[in-house]
């Protein structure tokens, strides 16, 4: 709950009709409106000047996300000395001239185009969905409609019947999308729905079909909306002015009343929006322009899939059972948290102060993780903590923290709109970032470069008006070995920008790293045969990446998910170093991240080793610091990493786990090996929203809410501090930091806070980057991307401008070496893993909304030859087997994984990809390496023992006594 | 445990023995808990068969 004091309102962004103007040189530009004055920057449109003035000149097809298109005519204007009425969302400013915006001969003829447009349009707005917000019915009421003189027994889209016969031109309402309708017959064919699913999304799904009055708007060849390739982002429904394309919750449930800004829950993108509500129901949600991330535009995950939120499996009541083959029974809190803390307590006293433990999430605020990593740190009384983001992203911390000084990327979102060459390693932006990704494809649209290093044939690599320049398929897990030999061409190709190597790097570094990759065993003809990507097409990608301008890199698990994980990162950072592309606007080097908190949990002490700010346990000053606000004595010991404390579960010295948000069991590599470790253990307590696959071993769990009930922030990927406002009340009645702290105070040290801005606070007063960070400040100003402080007191959105974080960048030796997961010959091929658009990671969210309309069920990958040599064929069963176990999927042919190689996802637990996935993991933070399983497939017709077990175990050990209390 | 001190070892491989050792040494100490120290030193007393010369070089100063 919150206690704020503002009045709620429906957010109304106003629309300024065309897009903001940035003019050469900064050129202000001043003319006259109406009689009065204004000055804007040259290249403005009229329609934009006025609307500064607070003039709104009548309009339908033009919006300020889109670009202007002047075809409804409804905007026209009079410009003193030319002759004619043009159109003001096309006419850009003048200097000097004046404009008059409203006279009678401007008046009729806006009458007389609303007239058109209304006898072609029903007239049924009383029950219409969008009644209250629908441009078309607030133009009609602007220009003073008062009659429509032609009726409708001519040509209309409007009734499915004329005269007794079938109206060729009517079609019918298409509801086969599951979040939004299409509804032909209201259509003024604008376009808005066609740029908006061009420019804002980059999918190019809808045409306008025909010509005339016979045009009409239609989703790819003529289908419905499901069978194209409209991946639902819902750009278009936003964009639309009438009722034609519209969500269907408004459709059922009516218009919202008010709205609260908040941020998306999924991605690291972290994409903000209006959240409209009625009382405590979510009508919609709508990306939120001032969104410093998004600006407006969204996917389907965070603009539909929030269902989950209030599903019948969600768990509101805390449950206890002694032992995890017993039913579970629900408790009070109280109850429920003594009785964790006796066990934990027990099992301290037992087998000693560093038997337990406890795992943050990602998906969580950074209030929540901070409360925590103080709740182990402080009443656990040891560094046990880690966090899921160990298993995505902990190279990347480690990787830019030797090279760079700090633990984050360098660049904010906006940046890449300056790239002129963009490298992209092991990411799939439109699929796992879709709304950065739309961003990139914007910019290569407008011409940037693209060079992307990945086995798979991702979407980027072809879509429609953007190719790769250069698609580097390499063999998996030799990103290193593609990445030196990058680096050795521009070297030994005299490449390198030398001053920028003189001011910014350290020299003795450099220089040893120079010799280094300039030995022939780094070169691309050297490596040919290893990484399978020609030398010529290395060769040719980094001269364009050295000498084509800005060059920005983007990369994602499919490098840090590796045996190599960190050195890949360090070869990442060279590269952009050596090219001089760090410090400004349009480079960078920009890890893009799984989870909605990746960043921010790191960033908030999740580390065994680390404390809030990433200070090393071991420094006394800053654990002096933390001992004094806390009141207690720290340990200065690392703790244990999560696979580290599997191990020593199965080992017997580490017996106690409180795991937070986050399904381990589902995620964590080597499911057989991890559930062997869970099985050890004597408590386990599990805080979540839904009886998770971990959850079957847990001894309490305590429920957990949903991002609409959260009060805090989250931080995404361009470190970018947002704000998380709760909509409604928490609906198992208490905030999430609140049930930690009284977990460790029942422990015995007290912890109680006020609030989560109280938390913020303590995180600024002992953290250097977070400094000016409140949640009051966030208020005000919507966004901050850190380090916030004294030096930069509004934040920072390019990292590293005049000198590194750690003073001079280092130059690391990136020695290629080989994993030790090889294929052989009983297992032939290589596994990668990945993800798609519409799931999210371990899916417990998205698989319980609406999405699984797209992806029902994680699938196979491979290639037509792989394929037809074992005798599969498309959609057959098939098993999946590596060294460490099998299970069964369904097999897709496809042309984008190349033979050798397969490709899955980890959607869906009773899949189980995770099974045959290896414990092997990155040498310098344990990263598991997801990317590379050696494995074999066959054709199947049942079911693994795994999968068998996994229904045995879905039956039993998710069992409650009481019925369970269904969220609505 | 021995395959990730390997893991490290390969790692500062192509930096001069110095750096190598230091690195090997710090590196164990910042990231590994105790337990899990104590376990490679355990190991090294026992012989240390199969682990990297250097990590076994980088432990040998002091626990
Ligand atoms: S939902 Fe998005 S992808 Fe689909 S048609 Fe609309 S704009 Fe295009
Ligand atoms: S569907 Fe909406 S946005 Fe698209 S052309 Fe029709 S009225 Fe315009
Ligand atoms: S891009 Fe990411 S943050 Fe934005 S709406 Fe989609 S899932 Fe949410
Ligand atoms: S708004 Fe200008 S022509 Fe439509």
């Amino acid at each position: 709950m919150t206690s704020e004091t503002q009045p709620l309102t429906l957010i109304k962004e106003k629309d300024f009709g065309t897009k903001a103007a940035h003019a050469v040189d900064n050129r202000m530009v001043t003319l006259e409106i109406d009689g009065r004055e204004v000055t804007v920057p040259d290249g403005t449109s009229i329609m934009r000047a006025a609307a500064e003035l607070g003039i709104m000149v009548p309009k339908l097809c033009a919006t300020d996300s889109l670009d202007p298109y002047g075809s409804c005519r409804l905007c026209l204007v009079e410009i003193e000395g030319r002759r004619g009425t043009p159109a003001s969302c096309t006419t850009p400013v003048a200097a000097g001239i004046k404009v008059t915006t409203q006279n009678d001969r401007l008046a009729k003829i806006r009458k007389g185009v609303m007239e058109l447009y209304i006898s072609d349009h029903p007239l049924d707005c009383l029950t219409c969905a969008a009644n209250g917000d629908c441009e078309l019915q607030d133009m009609a009421g602007e220009v003073g409609l008062r009659e429509v003189r032609y009726g409708y027994d001519g040509a209309n889209h409007v009734f499915a019947r004329k005269n007794g016969e079938q109206n060729e031109m009517w079609q019918p309402k298409d509801t086969s999308n599951p979040y939004f309708q299409f509804e032909p017959a209201k259509c003024i064919v604008c376009s808005r729905c066609v740029r908006a699913c061009e420019e804002v999304q980059g999918t190019f799904a809808l045409t306008i079909d025909g010509r005339g009055f016979a045009s009409h708007v239609a989703a790819g060849m003529d289908e419905d909306f499901l069978a194209s390739e409209c991946v639902s982002c819902g750009a278009c429904v936003q964009a639309c002015p009438t009722a034609t394309l519209i969500e269907k919750s408004v459709v059922d449930h009516g218009q919202p009343e008010h709205s609260i800004v908040t941020t998306c829950a999924y991605c690291g993108v972290g994409c903000s929006f209006k959240t409209e509500m009625q009382g405590e129901r979510v009508v919609r949600m709508v990306p939120y322009k001032d969104g410093g991330a998004n600006e407006g535009h969204s996917c389907v995950k965070g603009r539909f899939a929030f269902g989950y939120a209030t599903h019948k499996e969600r768990i509101l009541s805390p449950m206890i059972r002694e032992k995890i083959t017993d039913p579970w029974r629900e408790v009070s809190w109280d109850e429920a948290i003594q009785y964790a803390a006796d066990r934990f307590k027990a099992t301290q006293a037992k087998y000693g102060k560093d038997s337990i433990g406890g795992i943050t999430s990602s998906r969580t605020t950074n209030e929540e993780v901070y409360a925590v990593q103080r709740m182990i740190r402080a009443a656990f009384g040891n560094n046990n903590v880690d966090t899921c983001a160990r298993v995505c992203h902990s190279p990347t911390g480690y990787g830019l923290k030797q090279t760079f000084g700090e633990s984050a990327g360098t660049q904010d979102f906006k940046s890449v709109d300056h790239s002129d060459v963009i490298l992209v390693v092991g990411a799939n932006p439109t699929d796992a970032h879709p709304v950065f990704g739309s961003r990139m494809k914007k910019r290569l649209r407008e011409g940037a470069k693209l060079i992307v290093v990945d086995p798979r044939r991702i979407d980027l690599v072809k879509s429609p008006h953007v190719t790769a320049d250069y698609h580097l398929q390499l063999r998996p897990s030799t990103n290193v070995a593609v990445l030196n030999a990058l680096s050795h061409v521009v070297v030994t190709e005299g490449l390198v920008d030398r001053s920028f190597i003189n001011s910014r790097c350290d020299k003795e570094d450099f220089a040893r790293w120079e010799k280094f990759i300039s030995d022939e065993k780094h070169s691309p003809e050297a490596t040919e045969a290893l990484t399978n990507v020609p030398a010529a097409d290395i060769r040719a990608a980094a001269r364009l990446f050295a000498t084509g301008g800005n060059g920005a890199i983007y990369y994602g698990l499919g490098v840090t998910e590796h045996s190599q994980g960190s050195t890949t990162v360090m070869a990442i950072a060279n590269l952009a170093m050596a090219t001089g592309n760090i410090g400004r606007d349009g480079v960078g080097v920009n890890p893009l991240r799984g989870q909605n908190n990746v960043q921010g949990s790191c960033d908030m002490g999740s580390f065994p080793h680390e404390f809030p700010g990433y200070r090393h346990v071991s420094d006394e000053a800053t654990r002096h610091l933390f001992e004094k606000q806390w009141g207690v004595k720290l340990s200065g010991e690392p703790g244990l990493r999560i696979p580290n404390m599997f191990d020593s579960a199965s080992s017997g010295t580490f017996k106690g786990l409180f795991v937070h948000g986050e399904d381990i069991v589902q995620s964590d590599p080597n499911t057989n090996h991890v559930t062997h470790a869970m099985e050890s253990l004597e408590i386990c307590v599990v805080q979540d929203l839904f009886l998770n696959e971990t959850a079957a071993y847990a001894h309490v769990f305590l429920p957990g809410t949903s991002f609409l009930e959260k009060d805090g922030t989250f931080t995404n990927a361009e470190r970018r501090v947002n704000r998380v406002r709760p909509v409604m009340r928490e609906k198992q009645g208490m905030a999430e930091w609140e049930i930690v702290g009284r977990l460790a105070t029942a422990m015995g040290y007290p912890m109680m806070y006020t609030s989560a801005s109280a938390i913020m606070d303590e995180i600024s007063a002992l953290t250097p980057t977070f400094q000016h960070i409140s949640f009051k400040r966030l208020d005000e100003v919507g966004s901050i991307q850190w380090p916030c402080n004294d030096e930069a007191p509004d934040g920072t959105p390019i990292m590293h401008i005049e000198e590194f974080t750690r003073g001079k960048g280092r130059f690391m030796l990136t020695e290629f070496v080989p994993t030790s997961e090889r294929s052989n010959r009983n297992f032939p091929l290589i596994l990668t893993t990945g993800r798609i658009l519409s799931q999210y990671n371990v899916g417990a969210q998205t698989r319980r909304t609406e999405n699984v309309v797209w992806y029902d069920e994680d699938i196979l990958e491979i290639h037509a030859s792989d394929a037809e040599m074992r005798g599969i064929r498309e959609g057959m069963m098939i098993s999946l087997t590596s060294r460490m176990g099998g299970t069964t999927m369904r097999a897709k042919i496809s042309d984008r994984v190349p033979p050798g190689v397969v490709h899955t996802t980890f959607h869906f637990p009773m899949n189980g990809a995770n099974v045959i996935t290896t414990e092997n993991s990155d040498w310098a933070t344990n990263c598991p390496e997801y990317k590379v399983t050696a494995v074999q497939v066959t054709p199947s017709n049942r079911p693994s023992d795994w999968q068998d077990e996994w229904e045995v175990r879905e039956r039993e050990n998710k069992r409650i006594e009481k019925p369970l209390v269904a969220a609505e | 445990m021995i395959r990730m001190a390997n893991q490290i070892a390969a790692f500062y491989e192509p930096y001069t023995r110095a750096e190598a050792l230091k690195g090997i040494h710090g590196h164990i100490h910042s990231f590994w808990e105790p337990r899990m120290r104590k376990q490679i030193y355990d190991y090294i007393d026992g012989g240390a068969e199969g682990l990297s010369p250097l990590v076994t070089a980088a432990l040998s100063d002091k626990k």
